[in-house]
């Protein structure tokens, strides 16, 4: 899967996780450019990304990545 | 050792000296040399031996987790071991009364009579603090988010650094290790403004916290005698006395610290400026909240039995208001868990954890009520007035919640807050009353002026975005030693010490 694909399936998953179809995220997107991203969302949102993917982010990865690239640049590594 | 004692700064002096003086990669050795003084000193040599147990099961766990890193259900096992060795002396040292007096009632409610009384335990100084940051290394190392340390002295600095041993912060591993481990060349700026916040925390504790306490102990120690707003007094009183007093200990600790180059991360960001108590925790006792939030409440809320409960509750209440029951049940967990933290005690548990998960949930599930009253009354809420209005709020709701942490039981705070309502005493603000609580005229002005002096210095630090250490370099010489000379005598002249003054203990130095 390309980066530009990972980015297609994380556009998607965010629309649904903040019912808003408007939402495109970037390499720098953070929870500061997404109304509603709190705690509860942030873990929404994980959990919807490790089923997209079929992959498992480890606490310390939940808790520390800084934007959507990071993100992103963990799911290229596991699939 | 009490960090207001000479003894504490002749240990500060010397160890400053030795510090600067040992070459720069084995100054943690010096570093580590105090902090096994300052615990054995502390402590006694058999609690010392209690901490040193806990840092070398640390150690060995951390060290099989990262060995049979591959083998995942091995690894969880011994995680769980660990977590278990700690959480244990932990509670046996600090919780052991909440689980006797629980089920002693327990079973009272069932006709049995258990003799089980309570019994008096002297922890270790910092064992709340030390076991945290001990377990947050174990689950680093578990999830990878740190490296193992395979050096057992520097684990032990780690976690026995005697500034943050006394009342925090809860230190993280990948924040503080190399901070304190890499030695720090001298650097006169740094010190001068270790040194200046060291003066200014003996400033908070010694000049307000002190006064404030004589109004706090008259008010607590009879409340059927100064009922109606006395206790209102009281427990802003106490709620301003707990901030001077711990925010002053964490000054005074990252003070000492930042003497040795070291920087520790904040405790407080001006947290009375909140504007919703879910607010104030991110600013009061930070590193608390940061331990909590990514090592129980984010696994907690991502595990799948909490996943399972949301998944559940979205069919039967739909997907708005459904996902929100996993967040509302994690919440309330974890302010238990902060009430427990603080002590086996009810009135912890209630004052500092269930009532605030209370109001914070209740502010979730009532979001959509406030915000249609909002709109139907007109309010502006983009205005001064109404800002003002919810850092009032604020600051009342907390008033009330800490005055069951310094209460003596929850049953003594519900019969101070029925004194509370059973008397319309206004005029006590008008007349002389409260000059009757322990402190007389110009103890209060004194109060009063250097309250202000607090006010002044944290609107500063709001409006210009800087700590009031980097507003007063940019100031003139003259004006920057006149605030800090006068910040000195007043802690001098001021100040409650010495002889014929018992300063109180720092109220976290408990925990």
């Amino acid at each position: 899967m390309t980066r530009e694909e990972v980015f297609k399936n994380l556009n998607e998953i965010f629309q649904e996780v903040f019912d808003d179809e408007e939402i495109e995220v970037n390499e720098t997107t953070t929870s500061k450019d997404v109304d509603n991203w709190d705690s509860l969302e942030h873990i929404n949102l994980i959990v919807s990304v490790e089923k997209k993917f079929g992959i498992k982010f480890n606490m310390g990865e939940v808790t520390t990545m800084r934007n959507v690239g990071e993100m992103a640049d963990i799911i290229l590594k596991r699939i | 050792m009490d960090i207001l004692s000479f003894t504490f700064y002749g240990m500060m002096l010397f160890a400053v000296l030795l510090y600067y003086s040992t070459p720069i990669k084995y100054r943690w050795v010096i570093l580590l040399g105090f902090s096994v003084y300052f615990v054995f000193h502390a402590n006694g040599i058999k609690l010392a031996l209690y901490m040193a147990f806990v840092i070398v099961c640390t150690y060995v766990i951390s060290l099989l987790l990262d060995k049979y890193r591959e083998k995942q259900r091995l690894c969880k096992a011994i995680l769980v071991l660990g977590i278990v060795i700690n959480g244990t002396s932990l509670i046996l040292m600090k919780e052991l009364n909440f689980f006797l007096n629980t089920t002693r009632i327990a079973a009272s409610v069932f006709g049995k009579v258990l003799p089980l009384s309570p019994v008096s335990i002297l922890a270790p100084v910092g064992i709340s603090y030390y076991t945290l940051s001990l377990t947050g290394c174990l689950l680093d190392v578990y999830w990878g988010s740190a490296k193992v340390e395979k050096n057992v002295l520097k684990l032990a600095l780690f976690a026995g650094y005697f500034p943050a041993l006394v009342s925090g912060p809860i230190l993280r591993k990948r924040e503080s290790f190399e901070a304190i481990m890499e030695g720090h060349a001298f650097d006169y700026s740094n010190f001068c403004f270790g040194l200046q916040r060291i003066v200014w925390g003996m400033f908070k504790k010694l000049v307000i916290s002190e006064r404030l306490a004589v109004i706090v102990n008259t008010v607590y120690g009879d409340y059927y005698v100064y009922s109606g707003f006395y206790i209102w007094v009281a427990a802003v009183a106490f709620l301003l006395q707990l901030y001077t007093d711990f925010s002053g200990c964490i000054d005074i600790c990252l003070g000492c610290s930042q003497l040795f180059g070291v920087m520790l991360p904040e405790n407080f960001d001006l947290p009375f400026l909140s504007k919703s108590v879910s607010e104030f925790w991110r600013h009061w006792h930070i590193t608390l909240g940061g331990w909590l939030r990514d090592y129980i409440y984010y696994p907690m809320l991502k595990s799948d039995f909490i996943q399972n409960i949301g998944e559940h509750s979205k069919k039967i209440l739909g997907k708005k208001r459904g996902k929100k029951i996993p967040l509302y049940l994690v919440t309330m967990i974890s302010w238990f868990l902060i009430g427990f933290w603080h002590g086996g005690e009810w009135n912890y548990i209630f004052g500092v954890g269930l009532f605030y998960g209370m109001v914070i949930v209740s502010g979730q599930i009532l979001e959509p009520v406030f915000k249609k009253t909002i709109t139907l009354f007109q309010i502006h809420t983009d205005c001064f007035s109404w800002q003002f209005f919810q850092v009032a709020r604020t600051f009342f709701i907390l008033a009330f919640a800490n005055s069951f942490f310094r209460a003596v039981s929850l049953k003594s705070a519900f019969q101070m807050w029925r004194q509370a309502f059973c008397n319309w005493n206004p005029w006590i603000f008008f007349d002389e009353s409260l000059y009757n609580l322990g402190l007389d005229r110009r103890e209060w002005h004194i109060l009063e002026f250097s309250l202000l002096a607090l006010i002044v210095c944290g609107l500063i630090r709001h409006v210009t975005k800087k700590t009031v250490r980097q507003w007063l370099l940019a100031q003139n010489l003259l004006f920057r030693w006149t605030a800090f000379l006068l910040l000195v005598l007043s802690v001098f002249i001021y100040g409650y010490y010495g002889p014929g003054f018992d300063a109180q203990s720092f109220i976290y130095i408990q925990f």
